[in-house]
Order: structure tokens, then sequence, then C-alpha cells
């Protein structure tokens, strides 16, 4: 795009100041509390219901874990499928990338107490009927009922958490892992019917019932409304469509997105949504970008890289082409921001959102500085609207170019081998007070977060948004 | 999160298992298997029943665990209280029988007498009177009220008994006598009935929850989900042919 870009108002006002960062920490507080509260208040339910007076030997010992076991996994796991819901109230505080961490560290120490949960209640089951595990896991399959399909569950959850983890991960492919891990929502329901007709927890227990029917219906409408049906009932409506495609570099592209009543999305800068591209190969895969303008009546426009797979494929779309947009999501706004200062750092194709933020951020001139580093100044996206904003704007916008300097670098090489923190503190001199917007491939991100550290900025101003996941 | 937080946290949520703790150790429960406060509300019905009635040994919980099969035949004693005020007053059967007559001024001697805590299940003593408020202090008129039909042991009505199907499960079978006085259940028999595993000992919890909740309307025995669906099947089966 050349420089005559029509650049929209930027903000005029923004709230400063550490209250802003405590408000949203006691947010994070209070969900986490509700979180533990949950798990508590299945634990309490089971010692208040006799759960630990009923062990009298082993085989009631193994009876009373097996019971334990399951409200304990239960509830993470609806906690753990709220967390990949996408719900706006967990990315408004956390941001998906976090959420999503989250999620996967809690897939696997829920599985265990599954398994946990299953040999537990094997065991009670063979010692109470004096049988062989064999013969009593035979038993309890085919002959109690519900238990085939939660067994079916089981191994389903089994495959799930296997193929997520990282070696295999690696060995198969994203949709491969994709369609598995749909599975899981199966795995889910097959697991209910046993809950109910067999678990000793529910049945004939008002409050309990009552818990477990409203954490379930929390979670299912969840996940139901904003996973599937918001986004789609909003871009229908606001009939989202390709207008064009341009062309920003050796391996960038621009795509515009119109529709009626744009506001309705209501995104800011920093933000990404979850593209879907309404086309007979392309409709069930959808991909993460981040907005690469401000927020405008005319149009949504994101700025892909060419990474092979998929975004190869973005790059020719057609202009017409239905688009579904999930989301916004993502704190990597200026929500966030509690200084006047400010410091924007990208690389490569993490340029889009710095573009955006740096398109509507409110300041004044000066207060905003732009680091963008890139190879080699071709393959720069966005390059020539970020020059005519700082000048626009004031802003001292600075490029790095060239291959890396050391191994840890993520700068270019130094004629004087200045460690990072230090280039940086000349770069930006008031660094240390100002918020650090950082966006760039993980590793790079990580080096970027380091420099800062040991340039003094405090934890809470740095934010970053991991890019690939 | 915030230190503050954190202690808050974690001493609150030990406070609820504490709570929780002391609540289920409170609970009734034998053999493996427990059962929270029961689906009915309100009133309990104890009954001093005919024979065979098989009552648990009492659990000094609930009021209905003092009721205890007599010799005498269905000398029907129904004494309401409500769980929650017999459970403070340990209203155990003591042996004595307390026939109170009309008045009974309450003081300690007369109702109950100084629950004794022995699971002993003697004569009948229709949950010993404590209708409501402490053990055999005062609680006058409403024990005398009720223990007075007792003492009286007015066979007023027909004894009726009929015996279900038998409803194999699982864990063996069951088959149920169910005995009816005045069109009240007031005695089950398990019978014929057998269970794998020691479930069998759950057969007296569901007697008592039976004759409680004076049909199949009670809630679910933990660790006893199947013995507790094919009790409720024979139960109904039998109910079915009064």
């Amino acid at each position: 795009m050349t420089a005559n870009f029509r650049f929209a108002q930027p903000n005029t006002r923004v709230r400063l100041g550490k209250r802003k960062i405590v408000r949203v920490l006691r947010g994070q507080e209070f969900v986490e509390v509700l979180a533990w509260a949950s798990v508590v208040a299945v634990v309490a339910m089971f010692l208040a219901d006799g759960g630990v007076k009923s062990v009298t030997d082993l085989a009631t010992g193994w009876g009373a874990l097996s019971r334990l076991t399951a409200l304990v996994g239960t509830d993470l796991l609806l906690i753990h499928m709220l967390l990949i819901a996408r719900v706006p109230w967990i990315d408004k505080l956390y941001g998906l990338d976090k959420a999503t961490e989250a999620h996967k560290k809690l897939g696997k120490p829920i599985l265990y107490l599954i398994i946990a949960h299953f040999l537990a209640s094997l065991f009670n089951y063979a010692m109470l009927d004096q049988k062989t595990l064999l013969a009593e896991l035979k038993n309890l399959v085919f002959n109690v009922p519900d238990m085939l399909t939660a067994t079916i569950a089981l191994v389903l959850m089994i495959l799930v958490v296997i193929s997520s983890i990282q070696i295999a991960r690696k060995r198969i492919s994203y949709e491969a892992w994709w369609i598995i891990h749909l599975l899981s929502y199966a795995s889910v329901f097959l697991a209910i019917p046993h809950q109910i007709s067999t678990g000793s927890d529910i049945a004939g227990k008002p409050i309990a019932l009552f818990y477990w029917i409203s954490l379930y219906l929390f979670v299912a409408g969840n996940i139901v409304w904003y996973r599937f049906l918001e986004p789609i009932v909003v871009s229908l409506q606001l009939g989202l469509k390709v207008e064009t495609t341009v062309r920003e570099s050796s391996d960038a592209t621009s795509i515009y997105i119109t529709g009626k009543n744009l506001e309705k999305l209501g995104y800011e800068s920093g933000q990404f949504f979850i593209v879907r591209v309404l086309t007979a190969s392309q409709w069930w895969r959808a991909h993460p970008f981040s907005v690469s303008a401000a927020p405008n009546s005319r149009f949504v426009r994101f700025t892909v890289g060419n990474r092979g797979d998929d975004t190869a494929l973005l790059q020719g779309i057609k202009p017409g082409t239905r688009i579904i947009l999930e989301g916004p999501y993502g704190v990597f706004t200026e929500a966030r921001r509690s200084r006047e200062k400010v410091t924007l750092i990208a690389a490569g194709i993490g340029a889009p959102p710095i573009r955006a933020l740096a398109e509507s951020m409110a300041a004044r001139p000066g207060d905003i500085s732009v680091i963008y580093r890139v190879r080699q100044s071709d393959d720069a996206a966005l390059v020539d609207e970020l020059t005519d904003l700082a000048q626009r704007r004031g802003f001292k916008l600075t490029l790095l170019e060239g291959g890396r300097g050391s191994a840890n670098s993520w700068m270019p090489a130094h004629p004087e081998n200045l460690p990072d923190h230090a280039r940086i503190s000349v770069i930006a001199p008031w660094i240390s007070e100002s918020d650090v917007f950082i966006c760039g491939p993980a590793a790079w991100t990580r080096s970027v977060q380091k420099s800062l550290m040991r340039a003094g900025t405090p934890d809470h101003q740095i934010h970053a948004e991991e890019f690939a996941w | 999160m915030r230190n503050v937080t954190k202690s808050v946290v974690t001493i609150a949520s030990l406070g609820v298992l504490g709570v929780a703790y002391a609540v289920g150790a409170a609970a009734q429960t034998t053999g493996g298997f427990s059962s929270g406060a029961l689906a009915a509300g309100g009133t309990t019905t104890a009954s001093g029943g005919a024979t065979g009635t098989t009552a648990p040994a009492s659990g000094g919980s609930t009021a209905a665990a003092s009721a205890s099969a007599t010799a005498s035949a269905s000398a029907t004693a129904s004494a309401s209280a409500t769980p929650s005020a017999a459970n403070t007053a340990k209203a155990n059967s003591t042996g004595t029988k307390t026939s109170s007559s009309g008045t009974t001024s309450g003081s300690s001697g007369s109702s109950g007498s100084s629950s004794s805590g022995s699971a002993s299940s003697g004569s009948s003593s229709s949950s010993s009177g404590s209708g409501s408020s402490s053990s055999g202090s005062g609680s006058s008129s409403s024990s005398s009220g009720s223990s007075s039909s007792g003492s009286s042991g007015s066979a007023s009505g027909s004894t009726v008994t009929e015996t279900s199907s038998t409803i194999p499960y699982i864990y063996g079978q069951i088959q149920l006598t169910v005995t009816k006085t005045d069109g009240k259940i007031t005695a089950i028999s398990v019978g014929n009935s057998s269970a794998t595993g020691g479930r069998q000992a759950a057969f007296p919890y569901l007697v008592q929850y039976a004759i409680q909740a004076q049909g199949a309307s009670f809630g679910n025995l933990s660790g006893a989900t199947y013995t507790t669906n094919a009790f409720k099947q024979a139960l109904s089966s039998a109910l079915a042919k009064f």
C-alpha cells in the first residue's frame, strides 16, 4: 500500500496509571478464586456426604478414591473446556494465549485423575464381587448400564491427550490433531450417562444435582454461543466479504474485508480475529490474524505473511469470498497501557498489530517510539505506512535491518558488540518508564523481554502476544 | 494472586472442608454406604412396626433409627418429630417403655429417660417422646400428644401383607414383603433377598428409608445405587398389589 493510505483518527483520550493494572489483577483474582472454589465445593460435597466415613476397609477405600477423583477430574475438565471456549470475559482478563496455555497445562492432570477414577472403581468392584480384575472389567463394561459408553469416553480422552503431547504433535499434521481433538466433545458427552445412573454423588442429592447441572449448562452455553453461534450470526448479519487483496512485500499480502455496520465487530487495534474463509477447501480451517489497521467504518484489514500452508492460499483469495470472523480477541491493546510513553517493537510479520496500534494510540508527538526488526527491507511489510504514520504523528521509527548479531541477540550485529539492553536504552531512552508492546516470533519475543528486564522496564508494563499457537 | 487473597482463600477452603467433613462424619454410615439427608422432608414417621422389620443399628442421628421391632403385634405409635430436633435430642430407644399418659409434665424422668445411648432396640418407646428440644427435659405437650397413641397401643386398623415379585439385578435379587396397617407401610421384610459383596448391608437402610418415605421416592444410597434401584422396583411391585 502506498503512502496515501487514509488513516483513521487516533484515540484522543486514554486512561493511564496503576489503578488500571490493579483492576485487571483483581478481575483475574476473582476468576481464579471462583475456579478454586468450584474444586473446593465438589470436595466439600463429597465430604459432607460421608465420603471419608464410608471408608471401612480397602474396598470401600477404593470406592471413595474413585468418587473423589471423578468429582475433581470432572470439575477440572469443565474448567479446562471453558478455557478454550474463547469466552470474551476470560479473554479480556487473560488473553486467549494465556487461556490456551492454561488449557494445555490442565490436560494431562485431568486425564490422570480420570484414569485413577477408572482403576479405583475397578478395584472397588472387583473386591466387592470377589472377582479377578479382568472378570470384573468385563462385568463392569458389559453388564453395568452406561459403563460401556463411559469406557469409550475414557479411551477417546486418552487418544486426545496422546495426540496433543509434544512428540505426537510434531509427527501428525495440524488437521489430524484437530479432528482427533474434536473427539473430546464426544468423550465428555459419553461420560455423562454413567455419572447420573451409577454415580453415587448426584442421584438423590438435590444440591449436588443442581451444582452439576448448572456447571454443565454454563460451560456448554459458553462454548455453543461464543465458539459457534455468535461468530456465524454476527458475520452473516454484517455480510462480511473479501473486498480486495493488496501485495505488501515479497511475502505479505493485505486482505481487505467489507461489510455493513463494521463498528458492530467492536474491535480495537492490537486485537486479532480467527478468520474462516468460506471456500470449499478451507471453511473448516480457521486462522488467527491480527488486524493491521485501526478500526474504521470502511474495512477490516489483515496482513498475512506467506508461511506456506493455508496462508499461501489466502494470498490468492478471490474478492467476494464470504468470511466468518471469530473474535475480536486479545489484550494486546491500549486498554493495558498505563504509562504516557509507549515503545512498540515488531519483528517480521509481527508488524500488523504494531502498525494498528501506532495508528490509533492516543499520543502527543514524541510519546511513541516504534522499533521494527526486519531481515531485509523488501520483506518489511507495512514499512511505508509506518514511516508515514511516524511522520504525521511525530513518532520515532527505528528500522533494525540485517542478519542477527550474536546468537542470543534480537538485534542486527553491532560494530562495538554492545549488549541489546544497552542498545535499546539508546534507541528509546525512556524505555524503563514506558509501556512496551512486543509482537514477533516466540523465541525472539522472549529475548526482547529479557533485554527489557535488564533495561529496567517493570513486568506489568511489558505486553507481548504469543503469535504462533 | 495476592498473598493476602491466597491465605484468605486457603483458610476459607480449609474451613469449608472441615465443616463438610464434620457433616459427613455425623451422617449415617455403615458398611461403606452413606446417605445424606433424605429427600422426604419435614416430618419423619418413626414406627414401631410389626415383626420382620429389620431396622438398622441406630446410628444415633436420625429419629427413625430408634424405631424398633416390638414383640407385640402392630402397635403403631407414630410420633412425628423433625429429624434435626431428634438429632440433638439423642432420642435413642432406651429399653424403658415410656407409657406417658396424656399430660407428662416433661421433667427428665418421663420421656425418653435420659438417652442411654445403647443401641438396644428393646420395646417400642416410640421415639421416646422428645418431639422437640432436648432429650427428656421439658418437651411437654408435643411429646405427650404423640406418644399417648403409642401407649394405648390401639391397633385400630387392618393389617395387610403383600409380597413383591423377585427382582434380579446384577448383584443378586430382591424380594420384599410389605406390611401395611391403616394404609401405611409399617414393615418391610427383605425375605430371601440376596446381594454379593456385602451389598446386603444396604437392605436395612433401604427398609428404613422406604418406611420413612412411605414409598419408593427416597434418595439414592451412596455406594449401592443398583441395590437401591432394584429395591425400589421390588417395593413398587409389592405396593401395586395392595
